[in-house]
């Protein structure tokens, strides 16, 4: 039954929606990022940077695809546009040495930006698997309770089991609600040089302070090609032409 | 005075215009009460109520009917003389300055019908509201509607308001014709309280310190309230709309002052505008409610009870102009200042090791709008890494203009030892005075920088151990990993609702386990409950029989299935069931005829075959077997 329950949750996770891979495209999306990837090497960075994100374009993604229009906006100058590629390829693959360096150091123009404590949590479990484990210990735990129910077992002996797993379970458990609430939060990226943020949506509105180039900002709303963002860690709270921030 | 009744002219009041009685003025009882009339009202009713109110007084009841009728008697409002007076709250008004207009029908009962107002070319009127008074004086009731009309001269001159009629009781009154003054105020002068006798108690003014500015120039605006006169609250301000402008407040002030050669309390409130964008800004008018106490010198309770008058006050509006800044001129790196500025940078070291810290401090000084000042274009440091610009801003209000600091700080990192030569940077801003660009220099700095420790000329920044010692990304990925973009795993809802199954596994699980318990604790239950299953046991192995050829024990195993059925059923004894009490219970539980038939069929011919083997029918061993089940089958709902 367990089999069962993960073949299910496997498919709900290979389940992505309706992507057609190349219906529209000249050539295979396999081809197209080899191409890509030749162009940057060639230094043709703007050439291939416009195929990458042609491709992202087309619904499709992945830690590399990510990790080199992250490269390619690197090298362009783009330093918010870079974090925030980088940003995209850590959580697709979080023990990846080497976006982990990349985005190490395009943030390292910030020296107080605060980095989440996720970053150190993905790389032991990242989301998808920290998932995949809590509903696998949930099943077990429930199934071999329903079980014992159903079939009239005493299962006192496996008393010392369940108490472990139940404790493991709320831990992960926890951790799973709380990376979730995470994920699902708006966050961004400031894109533009240096964002005056200002109290209100419009110019006439006071500039309040500036944030550089690759903070990280929550997104709280939208207003008239404005938007309202909040800076973690230091309490500021304003408004950035639309322009100015990325949705990650 | 427009009152139907003839009246004593009012001293408080000389503006409003007087009335004459129609002849055909229906004739009314005056309760102007008489001496005697204000002792009897007064005084000897309460007298009577504290006289009657003795304990043991047996007349209380009549005594108080007659008060009750009595007050009634005397309040009854009865023909009251009717009046009707139109007034204005001032009769020199400005063009498009609103002022009030009051009809006021007193003596008149219910049914007093809106007043008819003229058409009156250069005047125009809006209704303001309907309201009813009553009031009792003396024991005498009266009655009067008051009806409001905001009333706004349309062009300068003289302007005559025409009688004003009004119908109530079948009759019609008209008010005398109000004489009005309109003058067009000269413009930027502000308002004054409408002119009674001598200088105005209060007014305000607007006043823009230049009516031409550049985009971003500072333009001072001063709004003054002057007061002569004792105000019975605190004045309301609404300040001007300035759309178009960025405004910062300046330090206000209250003085004593003279306008036109009169003494006021002049209250000032400053600003600065800065306009945004080139074009025609208009600043609006700023609006101060003022309420002058006014005293009635024959009211003797006057010093405790002032009326007060409520003047509403506006400036006029300032048209103004916003210069688009000059194309010609404008140097490289203008980044949108406007005003007058110096600028400085320093350095907090200049002697430092390589791979250190230093910070870079540039300071922007002067009038303007210092706090939207943007950052400085830092010059290229090939041999150092600059960080994050932080600022500051330090305002300076005077009484006439925003100045201030901005402070601009970065942090560069000097990558390798030697000299290290930070240039002179330029601050371009656009100076409104001189009406040319200007750029502000510093002076160069120059860094002493030591080898560092370890000989390393890579950086290490303070606050961030193991981070950026490379000065390079990293190479591509050439690994196609390409996937159709999806939702996280936690965030997608299906993986939740996935997580319900093993719940619902666990509750049927448990369910199943309380069953049990439930029917272990009843074992007859338990055996009522699994009847049929029995049954279908008892069939399947008299099936097994029948394959082997045994009739007989085939007969034997229907009649034990067919018993031990109704008697599990029952939670009977199957040896003591006998034919016709099976019969007699099903038959109470409403089995039909053909049922019982039915039953007595297989059940004799299932008996008789046990004991004389020649007797069984010719039914092959399915048929019998399959009568059997639908026959148990028919009759569980009976049992």
């Amino acid at each position: 039954m367990n089999a069962l329950l993960f073949a299910v949750i496997l498919s709900s996770v290979a389940d992505a929606g309706p992507v057609k891979l190349d219906a529209m495209a000249p050539c295979s999306p396999q081809d197209e990022f080899l191409r890509a990837n030749a162009a940057y090497e060639a230094g043709k960075v703007a050439d291939a940077l416009t195929a990458w994100e042609g491709l992202y374009a087309r619904g499709l993604s992945g830690a590399s695809l990510c990790y080199n229009i992250g490269c390619a906006h690197f090298r362009l100058g783009r330093r918010g546009h870079a974090i925030l590629w980088f940003e995209r390829a850590r959580r697709l693959a979080p023990r990846d040495e080497d976006i982990r360096f990349n985005l190490s150091l395009a943030r390292s123009h910030l020296p107080d930006e605060t980095v989440p404590p996720w970053e150190t949590f993905d790389r032991l479990l990242a989301p998808g698997e920290l998932a995949v484990v809590v509903a696998i210990l949930l099943a077990f735990l429930l199934a071999a309770i329903g079980f014992g129910a159903l079939t009239g077992r005493d299962l006192g002996k496996l008393k010392p089991w369940f108490a472990g797993t139940t404790v493991i379970l709320v831990v992960l458990g926890v951790w799973l609600a709380l990376r979730a609430r995470d994920l699902a939060a708006p966050q961004g990226f400031v894109v533009a040089a240096a964002a005056e943020v200002r109290s209100g949506p419009g110019e006439e509105y006071t500039a309040g302070f500036t944030v550089p180039e690759g903070r990280r900002a929550l997104l709280l709303s939208v207003r008239n090609g404005w938007v309202e963002i909040g800076v973690p860690g230091q309490g500021l709270k304003g408004w950035v032409r639309e322009e100015a921030v990325r949705k990650l | 005075m427009n009152a139907l009744q003839a009246a004593e002219p009012d001293p408080l009041h000389p503006r409003r215009a007087g009335g004459t009685e129609f002849p055909e003025s229906p004739p009314c009882i005056r309760h102007s009460a008489s001496p005697s009339a204000i002792s009897h009202s007064a005084f000897r009713i309460p007298h009577l109520a504290v006289t009657e109110a003795r304990p043991g007084g047996s007349r209380i009841l009549p005594t108080a009917a007659a008060l009750l009728a009595s007050l009634f008697l005397f309040c009854a409002p009865g023909r009251a003389e009717v009046t009707v007076q139109a007034t204005v709250d001032r009769n020199v008004v400005g063009v498009n300055d609103p002022f009030i207009m009051t009809v006021v029908v007193s003596g008149a009962g219910m049914g007093v019908s809106d007043p008819r107002i003229p058409q009156v070319t250069g005047l125009g009127f809006a209704a303001a509201g309907r309201s009813q008074n009553v009031s009792i004086v003396n024991g005498s009731m009266t009655q009067s509607v008051v009806f409001n009309y905001q009333v706004t001269a349309t062009s300068p001159g003289k302007h005559v308001i025409p009688s004003v009629a009004v119908v109530t009781g079948g009759k019609t009154y008209a008010t005398d014709p109000i004489q009005i003054t309109a003058s067009v105020r000269a413009p930027g002068s502000g308002t004054t309280a409408p002119a009674v006798e001598g200088p105005p108690p209060v007014k305000v003014t607007a006043e823009a310190g230049k009516r031409r500015a550049y985009v971003g120039e500072q333009v001072p605006l001063v709004i003054r309230f002057f007061n002569r006169a004792q105000l019975a609250s605190q004045p309301s301000y609404s300040p001007p709309d300035t759309a178009g402008f960025l405004v910062e407040d300046l330090p206000g002030r209250n003085y004593q002052g003279t306008s036109q050669g009169v003494a006021y309390a002049v209250a000032e409130l400053r600003y600065s505008l800065f306009g945004t964008s080139p074009g025609n800004p208009v600043i609006g008018p700023a609006v101060v409610q003022a309420t002058v106490a006014e005293r009635d010198a024959a009211d003797p309770f006057g010093m405790f009870f002032r009326r007060g008058r409520t003047f509403t006050l506006k400036t006029d509006p300032i048209p103004m102009v916003v210069l688009p800044l000059p194309d010609s001129g404008k140097p490289a790196g203008f980044r949108g200042a406007v005003g007058s500025f110096t600028v400085r940078s320093s350095v907090d070291r200049t002697s430092v090791e390589a791979g250190t810290p230093v910070t870079l401090t540039f300071e922007v000084s002067g009038r303007g709008l210092i706090r939207s000042l943007k950052e400085p274009e830092w010059p290229a440091l090939p041999s150092a890494r600059r960080y994050e610009t932080v600022s500051d801003v330090n305002m300076k209000k005077t009484a006439d203009a925003v100045a201030g600091t901005k402070t601009f700080r970065t942090v560069i990192v000097p990558q390798s030892p030697g000299k290290l030569t930070i240039p002179g940077m330029s601050y371009p801003f656009f100076d409104p005075e001189a009406r040319k660009y200007v750029a502000a220099r510093t002076a160069p700095i120059t860094l002493d920088v030591k080898p560092g420790k370890g000989g390393t000329s890579t950086s290490q920044v303070p606050g961030l151990p193991g981070k950026a010692t490379e000065s390079d990304i990293r190479f591509i990925k050439a690994r196609y990993d390409l996937a159709p973009v999806a939702e996280p795993l936690p965030l997608r809802p299906r993986f939740w609702a996935l997580q319900g199954l093993p719940a619902l596994l666990l509750i049927a699980g448990l369910a199943s386990s309380f069953r049990r318990r439930v029917l272990l604790s009843d074992p007859s239950a338990v055996r009522a409950a699994g009847a049929r299953r029995a049954a279908s046991r008892r069939l399947k192995a008299a099936g097994a029989l029948a394959k082997a050829g045994k009739k007989i024990e085939l007969h034997a195993a229907v009649h034990e299935a067919l018993t031990g059925f109704l008697a599990d059923r029952w939670r009977v004894s199957a040896s003591g069931l006998t034919l016709n009490a099976a019969e007699a219970r099903l038959r109470e539980k409403g089995a039909d005829d053909a049922l019982l038939k039915r039953l007595r069929e297989t059940w004799e011919q299932s008996d008789l075959v046990r004991y004389a083997p020649m007797a069984a029918s010719g039914r092959e061993p399915g048929e019998v077997l399959a009568a059997a089940g639908r026959l148990m089958a028919d009759l569980e709902k009976f049992t």
